[in-house]
């Protein structure tokens, strides 16, 4: 159950984290200035990373003794060498230091998508919207929205799918732990298959999930028709 | 009014620059980590305060886990199982993706859209039932097991990405090649393919990176004699001491053969991923 609930948790969070945050990025990376092509590249870089690499190393910047953001934030006087934030070993944000790791990891993938729908999008209906005297908020709001809005089904869509998948980090930074606290509902069904062999079990566990994610992309991507008419 | 507009517009480059600012420290900062650590001698890996620059810059973690620690095996392993899963999915996807974009036949909307919805399964779901049935066909720790596995999740994806481009292709030019004297097949090859061929390359470009970078089915389907890149990784930390640079230096030569793909075809990925992507919903 603490399984179900966290997956929830970790899905919401990440999407919507990721969106703003991709949206932000792609809305600035679509102006032209000087260096957008290197900031592109850089931020691209997380995305190539095998999954499971990324794991350690955030495991190790989050690292008690002698990661570097206990050291920053020491230095920055937030936190002491006496008391540190325990981050993964914490069962309060254990979750949080994966969530962390996940925007880390795939926030690129929806500024990808984004950037490329904007990209996409002619110039005449700024051009009528400037005619017209809309202002910015305005702007955005009735042109750029609706006509982003494919992209930002798409990359939502895939996006969630994909987030309920979550094992690879979970099962690398915590394994589920401390106790039960960052345990989600994949890791959950390989720990009753693979190490408690309650295969009948896990196999039922899985058509759950299977059931849960059909049933959101169903209701999201009808949803999406409705909205498109 | 001209002095508000200025003030918007340097209140609005503030921003962009914030934001700019915020997104490279965040992005970069792990990855420098990684490069850095990945040249330090082991000490300094554990000492604190932490160093931001290596002390001395050596090279034995790249040894440590490229020779003696089965990284030179974990990448032999991923080129295998990715390049053939790649050809693999290609040819097959390639000619389903056509047919399913040129010939309406009975049903064949409601094929496509079976395709892709497997793709929304989550992969821990059939973990089990295909553990199952490696094993008895005997293929448990096999290339073939992974290369097949990791197919049927590759080929929704390719298929529909596929799909899109050909749907993209006036049908004209296929038309005249008929008229010529080409039979459909001919037509595929000689027309179809050739003008699709940036898409195949992003296709299978997407196919790769999913394969190289797989972990699940790795650590579930497979042991000892066949070891990819992402299941070498969590070997390096063992009990009591983990070799930090070790999986820094072995992670970076992972990251590179992607990175070098995607400098030199950045134009096909990005133009593959919009196209496939939005058509795919």
């Amino acid at each position: 159950m603490i399984a179900i609930i966290n997956t929830f948790i970790f899905v919401a969070s990440t999407i919507t984290i990721q969106f703003f945050f991709g949206l932000a990025l792609a809305l600035v990376l679509n102006r032209s200035f000087r260096g957008r092509s290197f900031v592109v590249a850089a931020v691209l870089l997380p995305m190539m990373i095998v999954p499971v690499a990324t794991g350690y190393i955030w495991w190790m910047l989050y690292d008690v003794s002698y990661g570097p953001f206990n050291y920053i934030l020491e230095a920055a006087r937030l936190t002491t060498h006496e008391a540190p934030i325990k981050w993964l070993a914490d069962p309060s944000l254990s979750l949080l230091g994966v969530i962390i790791t996940d925007c880390w990891q795939y926030a690129p993938f929806m500024m990808l998508v984004l950037l490329a729908g904007l990209q996409s999008i002619p110039v005449e209906p700024y051009e009528a919207a400037q005619i017209d005297g809309a202002g910015r908020w305005q702007t955005f709001r009735h042109v750029t929205f609706p006509l982003l809005r494919s992209a930002i089904a798409v990359a939502i869509l895939i996006r969630t799918i994909d987030a309920f998948k979550i094992f690879d980090l979970v099962y690398l930074m915590t394994y589920g732990g401390p106790g039960t606290s960052s345990e989600v509902a994949s890791f959950y069904t390989y720990l009753n298959g693979f190490r408690f062999f309650r295969m009948g079990y896990a196999s039922a566990l899985s058509y759950v999930i299977l059931l849960i994610v059909t049933l959101f992309t169903t209701i999201f991507l009808r949803f999406l028709r409705r909205a498109e008419r | 009014m001209k002095k508000t507009v200025l003030r918007r517009n340097l209140l609005e480059n503030a921003a962009v620059i914030m934001i700019v600012a915020v997104a490279l420290i965040f992005f970069i900062f792990p990855f420098y980590w990684l490069v850095s650590t990945s040249f330090k001698v082991y000490y300094e890996q554990f000492s604190y305060p932490p160093t931001f620059i290596p002390g001395q810059a050596v090279l034995t973690n790249y040894r440590i886990g490229l020779v003696d620690l089965w990284g030179i095996k974990g990448i032999t392993d991923s080129s295998i199982v990715a390049s053939f899963n790649t050809l693999l999915v290609v040819a097959i996807a390639t000619p389903a993706a056509y047919s399913l974009a040129r010939f309406k036949f009975k049903r064949s909307e409601s094929l496509a859209t079976w395709i892709l919805s497997s793709r929304m399964l989550p992969p821990i779901a059939v973990a089990i039932p295909l553990f199952l049935l490696w094993r008895m066909v005997g293929w448990l720790d096999t290339y073939q097991a992974l290369v097949f596995t990791y197919a049927a999740f590759n080929l929704p994806f390719a298929v529909w990405m596929m799909k899109g481009f050909f749907e993209d292709l006036p049908k004209d030019m296929e038309e005249s090649a008929m008229v010529d004297g080409c039979s459909t097949f001919t037509a595929f090859v000689r027309v179809a393919l050739p003008l699709t061929t940036p898409a195949l390359v992003a296709t299978a470009l997407f196919c790769f990176i999913f394969s190289w970078n797989e972990f699940m089915f790795a650590v579930v389907l497979t042991r000892w004699t066949v070891k990819t890149l992402p299941v070498v990784i969590p070997g390096l930390v063992m009990g009591h001491s983990i070799l930090w640079g070790a999986i820094c230096a072995v992670t970076l030569i992972g990251v590179l053969p992607e990175i070098l793909i995607v400098l030199f075809l950045q134009r096909y990925l990005v133009r593959g991923l919009t196209l496939g992507a939005i058509r795919g919903a």
